[in-house]
């Protein structure tokens, strides 16, 4: 038997490993290998300490302590399934991260990368603390400040564009926090005395009916950062952002945290069982996340704009797995975690390699990428099957975690679920695909000829003679660095291989009882 | 020890012949150095004191003792306010000596400059004269004082308008001044006494009598000090007067204006009369003005079109908050810590609007200049920000959940509201003030920050650690107070 204060100091030495990660940007010099060995390692250490935690939680063994004593309104952590399954997915996205976000700060010449790695380094860590975090306060407090840790990301490229993109993200990420997220928190606290997560939730017989749903609300449109529909306006907003941002933002932690913060909510506060009771007679909660599918669904399809239409896509996906842990069953619930996970790699990979596309070639418009296939043949390929498992093709991770919700859906017998999956389903395919084509649709050589690359693939310049530089175009992708075709080629293994990932998770959900 | 017996008094004669001193001694470097001494003397002195101040400690001058002479005091309630005053004072002194120079006293002509100190000793000695004292008309004598230091020092710095804001200033503080003079010449024409506690004693047999006069005295003496704390409907003076002076100065007098005011009244209904007596009338009118304080003042903030008019709309939003929590019994125990962190706040943030203006970059944000390579200026901005806009985990922010979770918890729905409300108006002024700060367009000009940032590197290092102490500074500033207040 391992002793408890082992597992505490297990957990406090995992998270100041992951701190270690925050000094070595500014420790080391800027663009060295050295500088990107201490990251990776660091972040590598860190993944191998979660998995020890979680080989130790699957048996059984898990531990909680106080970070902050503030009385009542204590800070505390807690290791419990859902935040072990959301640390587990941190820590190898992490690794995947930073291969990716420090070659590409590289070659695209972006200047101060010691901040930016620092800040990228701080959202992971504060969402580590948002997955193991043991009361609301806790996870309030974290949360808000990953919205502020994801500022300087944000402006880091500076304007006045960046300058109100940013001012909208803040203003609705901010505002619902401390409107309504935090209001529910401290009615919560000032009615019960504590704000502990506890399986099968704890306020029941607290509030009236109507009170609970209005709590419920609070908390579902306070957490902006799920992107339900009429506060959604800040992802497309922040994607004034590079390309890594925008995929930690969208894949790694931010939104993540948003839908995370909505399940761990659903399950230790509400309680599955008490929302069933409530919602008994008419479960209209699922409606809110369809109208922002819908509605997602119409604005992805109006852009042309790489960037955007994927925004969109995110907006669409994060409401699916709300529509699905708002079914309110164990199935469903499992199914939305699923969800989350297949999500998170997909969206990684088609960021990253749309991120590969945008270093490469400079493109901000799906009619730009003609003929990308011609140059880049794997990072098209690697999103072509993003894609693929986007829209939910077997057998990639997006189809195993749409059957999931398909098979909850089916037991509930509800029509409207099923129905909404299969629209959106076919509205990603049109979007998507859109893209995918311009990319397969074969280019002429003279296109190719006339591609405009960054400076750092650009060497060819000197040697006018045209069959030089189109053999240099067509060797574009080969001279990218090894770590970013690495990161995405990870992130492609996990969209592949989910069915093994999904196993996991499933164990670690044994453990609640929803 | 022959000293500690006269702490009540040497808290108060040291600035006090400090100042005597700095102002004969004609040259700048003396009389800062006089003020530094003499100040941390004080300093030193009061947290000494706080030993006595559980068991409570009172001198008579020169030996004739209380209802006949005059009677200082050092409790529980005055020795905490008395060195977090020394405190900042000690702060603006040491820290602020390259600002003072360069936005206040470079206006002024050279024979005169060491003045400045010995005005702001004399302004200290009148605010610790206040808080010292228990005696009525030594508190207006001592208000007077540190009144009519505090309006000369508000109308010096860059901007010719700062003496219009002092005139102003000197107009309503001399009205007010006026009110509590009367209100105690009435305490004195009923009870023929001037000590607090004695004057408490006499007027419990009058309480039943039902006289006018009590009634009229607490008026005047109430409005007086309100209008001096510029309380809402009395607003604009303060609006005015801060808007024109020089901000370095707002450091000290914005950061002491509003934690004196709020000791006076205390000292007034806990101590002079009975507080029960006009509780449920402050309840009835003070707390629907606090609220719409709260909402008014937060909603201008965020209309201003000029960054220090914000933090002084701000400011009188704070008075707004203070006088919430004083008309709720059980919030008292919050009152102090509000006070302190929120004086705090307005240090850091006046600091900031200081260096801005040194640098003479223009502080509307139509056209706020550009910050450029000024990276640990803008790091500190950003933590102040965010320490003001009580973002989580800034001491700011526990303070705001207990308070909220008060409110809750006590029923009181709509004022619970209006906080939230005005905690809105709070976060879109701060986002507005950094997006100023952080993304003006370098159209509008650069400005390099070139003076020293120790100051503002003091005030962020302690909020940080105020955050890891705040449950003791809880416990220190708010609990040993309520149970001196009678709170829960």
């Amino acid at each position: 038997m391992i002793q408890p204060i082992i597992v505490k100091f297990l957990v406090i030495s995992t998270l100041f490993v992951g701190m270690i990660n925050l000094i070595v940007p500014f420790a080391t010099k800027e663009d060295n290998p050295m500088r990107s060995f201490f990251l990776i390692a660091t972040s590598a250490f860190f993944l191998v300490n979660v998995l020890i935690l979680d080989w130790m939680f699957l048996h059984g063994i898990d531990t909680s302590f106080t970070i902050l004593y503030l009385g009542k309104y204590s800070l505390a952590l807690h290791t419990e399934a859902f935040g072990m399954i959301f640390l587990t997915l941190l820590s190898v996205l992490w690794v995947c991260a930073l291969l990716y976000t420090i070659k590409f700060l590289e070659i695209n010449e972006i200047k101060n990368s010691s901040r930016f790695l620092f800040f990228l380094n701080s959202c992971i860590m504060i969402g580590s603390f948002i997955a193991l975090s043991a009361n609301l306060l806790t996870m309030f407090v974290f949360y808000e400040i990953l919205t502020l840790a994801t500022i300087p990301l944000i402006a880091h490229q500076g304007g006045e564009k960046v300058a109100q993109g940013l001012y909208r993200y803040l203003r609705i990420l901010i505002l619902n926090g401390f409107i309504l997220f935090l209001p529910a928190i401290i009615i919560i606290y000032a009615n019960i005395g504590h704000g502990d997560f506890t399986e099968g939730g704890f306020i029941d017989n607290t509030f009236s009916n109507k009170y609970v749903i209005v709590l419920l609300l609070m908390f579902i449109f306070g957490i902006a950062k799920a992107a339900v529909y009429p506060f959604h306006g800040w992802l497309p907003s922040a994607m004034v952002a590079s390309y890594p941002v925008s995929a930690l933002l969208h894949a790694v932690v931010v939104v993540k945290t948003g839908l995370f913060c909505i399940y761990k909510i659903l399950v230790y506060v509400f309680g599955i069982s008490y929302l069933q009771i409530i919602f008994a007679s008419n479960n209209w909660l699922i409606f809110l996340p369809i109208i922002t599918i819908l509605y997602s669904s119409v604005q992805a399809i109006r852009y042309t704009q790489v960037k955007m239409m994927l925004a969109y896509s995110t907006i669409n996906q994060l409401s699916v797995a709300l529509m699905s842990a708002f079914m309110l069953s164990q199935k469903s619930m499992i199914a939305a975690v699923m969800h989350m996970v297949s999500h998170s790699f997909t969206k990684i990979c088609l960021f990253y390699a749309a991120g590969n596309i945008y270093s490469v070639k400079n493109s901000y418009r799906i009619e730009e990428l003609i003929g990308v296939h011609n140059t880049m043949p794997r990072t098209s390929f690697v999103l072509l099957i993003a894609s693929l498992s986007l829209i939910g093709i077997p057998p990639f991770a997006g189809f195993i975690s749409k059957f999931y919700i398909m098979m909850a859906a089916a037991e509930q017998q509800n029509i409207i679920v099923m129905i909404t999956l299969a629209i959106s389903s076919i509205f990603s395919a049109l979007y998507v695909m859109r893209m995918v084509i311009f990319i397969y649709r074969p280019a002429s050589e003279n296109k190719i000829l006339h591609l405009k690359l960054k400076k750092y693939f650009d060497e060819s310049m000197e040697n006018k003679k045209s069959s030089k530089v189109i053999s240099a175009n067509y060797k574009a992708e080969t001279r990218l660095p090894l770590f970013m075709i690495l990161s995405i080629a990870l992130c492609a293994s996990g969209v592949i291989g989910f069915f093994l990932i999904q196993q996991g998770i499933s164990k670690f959900l044994m453990f609640v009882t929803i | 020890m022959i000293i500690a017996k006269h702490i009540p008094a040497l808290q108060v004669l040291i600035p006090f012949f400090a100042a005597l001193i700095s102002a004969i001694s004609f040259n700048k470097f003396v009389s800062w150095l006089i003020a530094t001494i003499s100040v941390a003397l004080g300093f030193a002195l009061s947290i000494y004191a706080m030993n006595f101040a559980y068991s409570g400690m009172t001198y008579a001058f020169g030996n004739w003792s209380a209802p006949i002479g005059i009677e200082y005091r050092v409790d529980i309630l005055n020795q905490p306010v008395i060195i977090f005053i020394n405190g900042v004072l000690l702060f603006f002194l040491i820290f602020g000596r390259e600002l003072i120079s360069r936005t206040i006293t470079d206006y002024i002509d050279d024979k005169k400059q060491h003045i400045f100190y010995a005005l702001l000793l004399f302004a200290h000695t009148g605010y610790l004269g206040v808080i010292s004292t228990n005696d009525l008309f030594n508190i207006y004598v001592f208000i007077e004082i540190s009144s009519l230091a505090t309006y000369v020092l508000m109308s010096k710095g860059g901007n010719p308008r700062a003496l219009i804001g002092a005139f102003d200033y000197l107009m309503l503080g001399t009205i007010g001044a006026t009110l509590i003079l009367i209100g105690i010449g009435f305490f004195l024409a009923l009870t023929g006494s001037l000590n607090i506690t004695d004057v408490s004693k006499i007027l419990t047999q009058h309480y039943n009598s039902g006289s006018r006069i009590i009634i009229t005295a607490i008026v005047f003496f109430l409005s007086g000090a309100i209008l001096k704390m510029a309380f809402f409907p009395m607003h604009f003076w303060m609006v005015r007067a801060y808007s024109s002076a020089a901000p370095f100065i707002l450091t000290y007098t914005a950061a002491i204006s509003s934690i004196f005011g709020v000791y006076i009244i205390l000292r007034f209904t806990h101590f002079t009369i009975n507080g029960e007596l006009i509780e449920a009338s402050i309840n009835a009118i003070l707390r629907p003005i606090a609220m719409f304080t709260i909402a008014v003042c937060t909603f201008l903030a965020l209309k201003s079109n000029n960054l220090k008019k914000v933090i002084i709309y701000s400011t009188a939003s704070q008075i707004g908050y203070i006088f919430l929590l004083m008309s709720i019994w059980s919030a008292r125990n919050l009152l102090f810590q509000l006070l302190m962190l929120d004086a705090i706040n307005k240090i850091a943030l006046f600091t900031i609007v200081a260096h801005l203006q040194n640098a003479s970059g223009s502080l509307d944000f139509d056209h706020f200049s550009s910050i450029r390579n000024s990276s640990l200026f803008k790091l500190l901005t950003a933590f102040s920000l965010i320490f003001s806009a009580g973002l989580p985990l800034s001491a700011m922010f526990f303070v705001k959940i207990k308070l909220f979770d008060l409110l809750i918890s006590t029923g009181l729905f709509w004022e619970f509201l209006v906080v939230i409300l005005g905690g809105v108006f709070g976060m879109l002024y701060h986002l507005k003030m950094s997006r100023a700060i952080f993304f003006s367009p370098k159209s509008n000009g650069e400005i390099e920050i070139n003076t020293k940032l120790h100051g503002l590197c003091a005030i962020v290092i302690f909020q940080i650690v105020l955050i890891t102490y705040s449950q003791d500074i809880a416990t220190l500033a708010g609990h040993t107070k309520s149970i001196i207040l009678g709170g829960s």
